[in-house]
């Protein structure tokens, strides 16, 4: 059993050991300064769900992910999660290090001898399709292979909760279909309850099991959807474009 | 290659402008005069550029040394760094001319004032550049590090320090071109020819 964390409007911190999985958000309120960033928003994902937020760009996306993941606190309301990884809207390798050494940073980070992190975090390189870029700087990695990188150093905190934030934004249309699909996979493979904000709305049909459609800033919830399909979804699906269309209505955005 | 080119291009149009007689040889000799006596007069410069080399490197060291100390300091403790930078940056507004003769009356005509002068003009750029590129690690970055739970020291370690040491270097590269500065003015101030070449 996994203990929570709750943190609490007011910076304070419980840890919790209720067996609870995946995150709650409660009415979740959030400013900084004049400015309103969350609006009572409220999400839930259970254990091994994979919860899609949607919304414009400048919305509060980035901060609801940080008060899941502890580095902000909500004003108002209540964010409970399992110990989250954020995997950051640009990658944020550190430039000076080989592509292993960015993976296995969660691991020295955490205090792990270098060839012993090195040593786990190898272990994913060919199911991450990275082998033989084991030493390459990521100026020299291509866009999906930096996402890879960064999304292996999130998955090996061991965190059972992933924060990814807008993952694919950075990459061109094909690479960006190639790693969603890929991203699927992934979490087949390691399932973990996830959060992945996203302004792709048809990114957040194919991957969620729930999707949570945000109004512009400040951010308010404007409708919740369960995606009920089978994968792995083809984009052309029927239902998956209804859906697409439905969130696509809900956000002001409809044809 | 180039820079070469553009020296001899530099020193050829002195040499023709002296050579065409418009400035009086007294005030400016043309550079194969120059040259003619640094030949002659080697005895002479050899040893006291031996010298002032010393004094020189041994001063950056102290600077460097001085500079990461006090950079490292100002960037992990809030209350030093509030205590230290009016001083840091107020040492710099220190004219060298005034403060090189009170060196030489302190510590007398010795390596020290030299040295001493040296590290003061040098200290400051490596101290500033040091926790300024400890100060600008990409946000996200540090996010990244606060979301895996990494401690202070390893913060340093993985990501602040490999990330501030190119603008470090930068700070030691400015040193050591102003270094040559503090040595010459503190010589100037006073020197004891015994010190340093016993004859």
């Amino acid at each position: 059993m996994q203990a929570d964390t709750e943190i609490r409007a007011g910076g304070t911190r419980r840890v919790r050991d209720d067996g609870h999985g995946g995150i709650l958000v409660q009415r979740a309120d959030k400013a900084f300064g004049p400015v309103r960033v969350l609006d009572g928003v409220s999400l839930r994902a259970g254990a091994r769900e994979i919860v899609a937020v949607v919304g414009s760009s400048g919305c509060g996306k980035s901060t609801l992910l940080e008060c899941v993941c502890g580095l902000q606190h909500p004003d108002a309301g209540v964010v409970r999660s399992e110990p989250a990884a954020l995997m950051p809207q640009r990658d944020a390798l550190l430039p000076w290090l080989s592509a292993l050494d960015n993976a296995a940073l969660a691991l020295r980070a955490a205090g792990i001898a270098r060839e012993v992190a090195r040593a786990r975090a190898h272990t994913h390189f060919e199911a991450f399709g990275l082998t033989g870029f084991e030493a390459t700087r990521p100026a020299e990695l291509s866009g999906g292979m930096r996402q890879r990188v960064a999304f292996l150093r999130t998955l090996l905190t061991g965190r059972p909760v992933l924060c990814l934030d807008e993952p694919f934004g950075a990459l061109d249309a094909i690479t960006r279909a190639q790693m969603q699909l890929w991203l699927a996979e992934a979490l087949l493979r390691e399932p973990r309850t996830v959060l992945l904000v996203t302004h792709d709305v048809e990114e957040a049909v194919v991957l969620a099991d729930r999707i949570v459609l945000l109004s512009p800033r400040p951010a308010r919830v404007i409708a919740t959807l369960e995606v009920d399909l089978p994968r792995p979804r083809e984009r052309t699906h029927p239902e998956v474009v209804a859906l697409r269309e439905r969130a696509l209505r809900e956000l002001g955005a409809g044809t | 290659m180039s820079a070469a080119v553009l020296i001899l291009a530099a020193l050829g149009a002195w040499q023709l402008i002296v050579g065409m007689g418009v400035i009086d040889p007294l005030l400016l000799p043309a550079p194969t005069h120059v040259a003619v006596s640094l030949w002659e007069d080697r005895a002479l410069l050899g040893p006291d550029l031996l010298v002032t080399l010393g004094e020189v490197l041994l001063g950056l060291a102290a600077a460097i040394a001085a500079g990461c100390v006090l950079g490292l300091g100002m960037h992990l403790w809030a209350p030093l760094r509030r205590a230290l930078a009016p001083l840091v940056i107020g040492s710099q507004a220190v004219p060298v001319p005034v403060i090189a003769p009170l060196f030489i009356l302190l510590f007398g005509f010795g390596l020290a004032p030299k040295v001493l002068m040296v590290a003061l003009i040098c200290f400051f750029p490596v101290t500033i550049n040091l926790y300024d590129g400890l100060r600008d690690v990409d946000p996200d970055a540090r996010k990244l590090m606060r979301t895996f739970g990494a401690s202070r020291w390893r913060v340093l370690r993985f990501l602040e320090a490999p990330a501030a040491l190119p603008q470090a270097f930068t700070g030691i590269k400015i040193a050591a071109a102003v270094a040559v500065i503090g040595a010459v003015f503190a010589e100037w101030a006073g020197s004891d020819p015994d010190w340093a070449t016993p004859c």
